[in-house]
């Protein structure tokens, strides 16, 4: 790059780029400046005065480093390159003079307080700050907010960094939070003392530097150090967020984001960060047979006896659920197939190419987004099918990016030009000339909605011929996460969900609880939560939970990801893949593997990709022949956000969200009429 | 007796057999000495890493086990009793007379890799001091005489 420039920092030489601020220039020197407003993913407030050094040089009293760029310093006499200095005394007493007045109104509750142990300002106040106050008169005093189910607020606690506001403004896109007043009379509010209206709130927990805004659901349940922490990937979605769970003996006590720059950023929407109670209820903890129209417990053996002796020798269909993982999923398909039977993935119907990566994988990365010119979709209401997803084309909207749809006019946080809401607006503009958009960045989304329908490969077909013309790449967005990974073993059946299930007379089901299986044929269900699918069983074989065994996820980029075990599961469940070998065994058609790392092995050598974690594979451009679309409109496929899955559906709190979201929608059908 | 560092591949390898336990953190040292007759230190990150756990809470457990080992012991394991009883009885002495004997201290291993010497805190058989255990062998009422037929069977 051109502009680079030369920077001292504390004796420290580094050249950056002129853009730069002098705190990310600290940054790549090495050397820690404190903040509290300042964030990376944020706009610049400069409000909190932590992060002040010394520029050499310059007007003789310290600068904000978040809010100063690199290239604004003046060089010295000579042309030496500016110096910045942050441990000079100056620096010092400036940040003890701002920690002096930071902790003027801020309680000192910390032992009662849930930011406790992972406070950035009492960390930064053993570190910076000085061990007394000038300060005698009383501390201000102010009303806590009601900001919903999610965030707790305690406002005594806010030092007013904006945080919460500006991550509520530009990423979340609502409008319910604000600064309001000056100087001691400045606080944080909501608008007209709203609750907040979006699925991505519970991030403004992890941004808040202090306990002002803390998690309500993990309130008062657990001190961080006394935590199991797991690095994991998040199931909600298929976009494979980056998590990391937080365990306390077998129970999950809170999930919080892990940084992923091609995933997630460092977001996750609220109901991969709270579905945590759903993992503790409902739960199927040990296996079950079905007698006299009853469910009665069983043990072990004597259930994976029925099973065998229930599938021997009948036409035997498997069902893979969307919360699989590639393993389970890769056992169901030998077994099954091993039998003669058919497996499928593709519960909802989404007429997706077996074989063909670039129809169901795509060709573009969710980083794509970031640097398009114009993203256009099919069929899709990212803001419920993948909330961090559409956070992601609104930072490309407001960088000037311009935004199409095809399908349901939503409320996406985002302006975008709305084409119309059925096939025949998708063929006008496929009809339309786009070699003006050639040699630009273009990233087409084509959501499950649109291709769940008799004509779902057309409209993929036309997806793609799109992209073809205007130059763009290809995402599926996907709604399930273990569908990609599904696909990639090839767990699938040509013609489909009707054609697996034809004529089956054993259904082998994967934790698939939305679909309806007809009446007549004897069902398995191998999942982990009492559902929809366990309601149908005959036999119920309990299983383990996303969080509770080692596997392989592919996200919806198709970027194959490790999802680690952070607990285990209750009672007698037992891990997925284990459960289908075991079952092997009894059926005599054992699998040729003993561990995971067998699994894996062969696994691995059947898809030599997914031996590449966190790669994605690149997709060779395979265009569908092009056919004739349907005549319907579009819709979307995800209903209600928070009731999407097993685990989601049997969280009290998803199910409260639910409710809330359903008055709060109501609500402002009235006041529109 | 110098035996081969096993290799990570093996450690790992040992260490996978147990992950499905819930605790699996002293079966997993168990059969680390079972299989390789000490706990190698290499072993202490590879476990931190798979168990997700930390590397002092790994090294906390196998240093607060004595019989957990950092190196492999001789063929035979002589245990002279140190505790109370035993002593009143003469153990001290006893265990002068064998570390002499061997010429070296606690814990050591004959050179020919056939005797490690050990102390212990009560085998309970205090009224039989003082006592001795020979590898899975308990002797009683041990004086320097049979201390040096033990040393003798076992190879000194």
């Amino acid at each position: 790059m051109s502009d680079l420039k030369k920077i001292i920092i504390d004796g420290i030489e580094v050249e950056v780029p002129g853009a730069m601020t002098l705190i990310q220039a600290c940054e790549e020197a090495g050397v820690e400046v404190p903040r509290f407003c300042y964030h990376e993913r944020l706009s610049i407030a400069g409000n909190c005065r932590m992060c002040l050094v010394e520029v050499v040089g310059g007007p003789p009293k310290p600068a904000a480093s978040c809010a100063m760029q690199v290239k604004d310093l003046r060089p010295g006499p000579e042309g030496q390159p500016p110096v910045v200095k942050t441990n000079s005394p100056m620096v010092k007493k400036a940040r003890e003079g701002v920690m002096e007045f930071l902790l003027i109104n801020h309680p000192l509750d910390c032992p009662i307080c849930d930011q406790g142990g992972e406070c950035d300002l009492q960390d930064q106040a053993m570190a910076y700050g000085v061990d007394f106050s000038r300060y005698r008169e009383p501390k201000r005093a102010s009303d806590d907010l009601n900001l919903g189910p999610l965030v707790e607020t305690h406002m005594t606690r806010c030092i007013s960094c904006t945080r919460c506001v500006r991550f509520t403004t530009e990423v979340a896109g609502i409008t319910q939070m604000g600064q309001t007043g000056r100087g001691e009379d400045a606080e944080i509010t909501s608008y007209l003392n709203q609750t907040l209206d979006s699925n991505m709130q519970g991030n403004i927990v992890d941004l808040c530097p202090v306990g002002a805004l803390v998690s309500k659901p993990y309130s008062f349940t657990a001190r961080p150090w006394e935590l199991t922490k797991t690095e994991t990937i998040d199931v909600m979605d298929a976009l494979g967020s980056n998590i990391r769970v937080d365990t306390k003996g077998r129970k999950v006590m809170r999930i919080l984001p892990r940084n992923h720059d091609g995933v997630n950023e460092e977001w996750i929407s609220d109901k991969s960060r709270y579905v945590w109670d759903g993992l503790s209820r409902q739960r199927l903890d040990t296996p079950y047979i079905r007698e006299n129209g009853k469910l009665r417990k069983a043990v072990w053996d004597e259930a994976l006896t029925a099973v065998a002796a229930a599938m021997k020798g009948k036409k035997v269909a498997g069902l893979i659920g969307d919360l699989a993982n590639v393993e389970s999923a890769f056992s169901l398909k030998t077994l099954i197939e091993g039998l003669g039977g058919k497996v499928e993935a593709r519960t909802d119907k989404a007429r997706l190419p077996a074989g063909n990566r670039s129809a169901y994988v795509g060709t573009a990365l969710i980083e794509d987004i970031d640097h398009a010119d114009n993203i256009f979709m099919i069929g899709t209401n990212p803001r419920v099918e993948a909330p961090v997803l559409n956070s992601r084309i609104r930072k490309a909207w407001l960088r000037g990016a311009t935004v199409g749809l095809v399908g349901e006019a939503v409320d996406l946080t985002y302006d975008y030009t709305h084409v119309g809401t059925d096939r025949a607006a998708l063929e006008q503009l496929l009809a339309m000339d786009h070699s003006d958009k050639q040699g630009t960045n273009g990233v087409i989304i084509v959501g499950q909605g649109a291709l769940n329908e008799a004509d779902g490969e057309a409209v993929l077909a036309a997806a793609q011929s799109l992209a073809e013309k205007g130059g763009a790449k290809l995402l599926v967005l996907h709604t399930a996460a273990a569908r990609v990974g599904a696909l990639d073993v090839n767990a699938v059946t040509e013609g489909g969900l009707e054609a697996a299930l034809d004529g089956a007379e054993v259904v082998y089901n994967l934790g698939a609880d939305e679909v309806e299986i007809g009446d007549g044929a004897f069902v398995i269900y191998q999942g982990s939560h009492g559902d929809r699918g366990a309601h149908r069983a005959d036999i119920i074989l309990p299983g383990a939970a996303y969080t509770e065994e080692n596997g392989l996820f592919v996200n919806t980029e198709g970027r194959p990801q490790l999802a680690m075990r952070a607990a285990f599961a209750p009672g007698e469940a037992k891990e997925n893949w284990a459960i289908l070998r075991a079952l092997s065994a009894e059926l005599g058609a054992t699998l040729p593997w003993d561990s995971l790392a067998q699994l894996r092995q062969a696994l691995v050598a059947a898809v030599p990709h997914l031996a590449d974690i966190d790669v994605v594979a690149e997709n060779t451009w395979t265009a569908l022949p092009v056919t004739k679309l349907g005549k319907a409109t579009f819709r979307n496929a995800v209903k209600d956000f928070y009731l999407t899955n097993p685990i989601a559906r049997s969280s009290a709190l998803m199910a409260e969200l639910s409710a809330a979201a359903k008055a709060r929608a109501e609500s402002t059908k009235v006041a529109a009429e | 007796m110098t035996q081969a560092q096993p290799t990570p591949e093996a450690i790992v390898e040992t260490i996978a057999r147990h992950l499905h336990l819930e605790g699996p953190l002293l079966p997993i040292l168990h059969d680390l000495q079972h299989e390789f007759g000490f706990i190698p230190e290499t072993a202490v990150p590879l476990i931190a890493a798979e168990l997700n756990i930390g590397r002092a809470e790994v090294h906390g457990v196998v240093s607060f086990y004595h019989d957990f080992r950092d190196a492999p012991a001789g063929k035979h394991v002589v245990k002279i009793c140190r505790a109370e009883a035993c002593q009143s009885v003469g153990a001290n002495a006893l265990s002068d007379h064998a570390l002499a004997k061997l010429g070296g201290d606690w814990h050591m291993t004959t050179p020919n890799g056939n005797i490690t010497i050990e102390p212990v805190y009560c085998l309970g058989l205090c009224a039989c001091g003082p006592a001795v255990l020979v590898d899975d062998q308990l002797e009683g009422r041990v004086d320097a005489a049979r201390m040096d037929e033990i040393l003798a069977e076992c190879g000194a």
